[in-house]
């Protein structure tokens, strides 16, 4: 209770076609964490952050917030994140949302895209940007509200490898400057090994594994099995 | 121009030429002529303002002055989200196209055409309501309350102010001239 931030208890999500997404899952995560959520396409990973941040109502179960973590969800697709004529806009969204006045909310959408080193695009419309811009935009529409956890969906994917390694280096950046705890959804395994500690193995909707990201990427048998291997 | 063609026949007036048609009879009259041709030329003044003002203001612009000039914010935003995901959604088409093409071997059938391109846009139009509901949920995520606030972030300047009272006095302008050549 005391220092947990986030808490899943036995959620099962069943989307309205009858696929389960997820099967009774539990797990708790602590504040100022790095937690992977590791799993391949399709184990359920997205629903999992989507029901975390109370965007999709569960099944069965229970999510416990003691402490009223705000949750930060950026997406998969970048282009359902920004959604705003100019890149500033989208970024002021959040803070505007929040009650901030419109000096203030420009105010932190300046600073936090300086701080994703995207401050030259501001007024640039979201479809000019490349993928690897609008990941980071992604990042900066949630880091603008401060919340206490920020969960990103799959951040390298269609990404190459220089806004990969880029995207490694702002992620931890922003984890050592600011105060928040960070939860993963990926299937780099690589870059789940640069950015996280702990790590959490879904597949078809269940935690099959859970513990300390090096031992689990130790365990070659568990992760062939789940077909993760990493070569 | 399709549309104006049967104003010139439906204006009542002087008829300069008559057409039998079983037992309809269409006549072509001097007033049809011109007002089609008003027609016309209004359309066209409106297109050509239009297309100079997107070509001349930045979109976010036009968004913000629509803000301003009072237009109700349910409008301007739905018009910012129009323009934001028009691109997407022709970007998505056209890769359907490409994919439907790079799978189609020599020349198809005409109900087959069909049949594909009725397919296509029905799945298109699917996957353009699931982006609806996932935009809804990345807005709902940043806290977006169901009622949109005005954003703008222009201003009204002293320039902006001369330029509607010059182009005020250049309609008056206009006008004057038109009645001068008209009566005199």
């Amino acid at each position: 209770m005391d220092n947990t931030a986030i808490e899943l208890i036995n959620v099962t999500y069943i989307y309205p076609d009858g696929t389960v997404a997820l099967k009774d899952v539990n797990l708790k995560i602590l504040k100022g964490e790095k937690v992977a959520i590791l799993g391949p396409n399709g184990a359920g990973k997205s629903t999992l952050l989507t029901v975390m941040a109370g965007l999709l109502k569960p099944y069965k179960g229970e999510i416990r917030n003691f402490n009223n973590s705000r949750i930060g969800l950026a997406f998969q697709d970048p282009d359902d994140q920004l959604f705003c004529p100019t890149l500033l806009e989208d970024i002021a969204f959040g803070p505007l949302n929040m009650g901030l006045s419109k000096e203030k909310a420009f105010e932190k959408a300046n600073e936090v895209l300086k701080a994703v080193g995207l401050e030259e695009l501001k007024d640039k419309p979201p479809h000019r940007l490349s993928v690897g811009e609008k990941k980071k935009a992604s990042i900066a529409t949630v880091l603008a509200m401060e919340p206490d956890v920020i969960a990103l969906d799959e951040p390298t994917s269609n990404l190459d490898p220089k806004s990969r390694k880029e995207l490694i280096s702002l992620i931890n950046e922003l984890f050592s400057k600011r105060n928040f705890t960070l939860i993963i959804a990926t299937h780099d395994m690589t870059f789940a090994s640069k950015v996280a500690e702990k790590a959490y193995i879904l597949n078809k909707g269940r935690i099959i594994a859970d513990g300390k990201l090096t031992e689990i990427l130790s365990n070659f048998k568990l992760l062939e099995e789940v077909g993760l291997y990493p070569f | 121009m399709v549309i104006a063609i049967p104003i010139l026949f439906i204006t009542p007036g002087v008829a300069i030429a008559s057409l039998n048609l079983f037992s309809f009879k269409l006549q072509i009259t001097i007033q049809g002529i011109s007002s089609a041709l008003q027609f016309i030329f209004r359309v066209w003044a409106c297109v050509s303002s239009l297309i100079l003002l997107t070509l001349t203001t930045k979109f976010s612009s036009i968004i913000n002055a629509m803000e301003n000039l009072k237009i109700p914010k349910v409008f301007t935003m739905m018009v910012s989200i129009t323009y934001r995901f028009i691109f997407l959604l022709i970007d998505e088409a056209y890769r359907m196209a490409l994919a439907k093409e790079a799978r189609t071997i020599g020349k198809m059938s005409k109900i087959d055409a069909m049949k594909t391109l009725a397919s296509m846009i029905s799945s298109l139009f699917i996957r353009a309501y699931e982006r609806g509901e996932k935009v809804y949920l990345a807005m709902k995520n940043r806290g977006y309350p169901g009622k949109v606030r005005n954003l703008s972030i222009i201003k009204f300047h002293f320039k902006d102010a001369s330029f509607i009272l010059s182009f005020f006095i250049f309609i008056v302008f206009v006008f004057l001239i038109g009645g001068l050549l008209n009566h005199g």
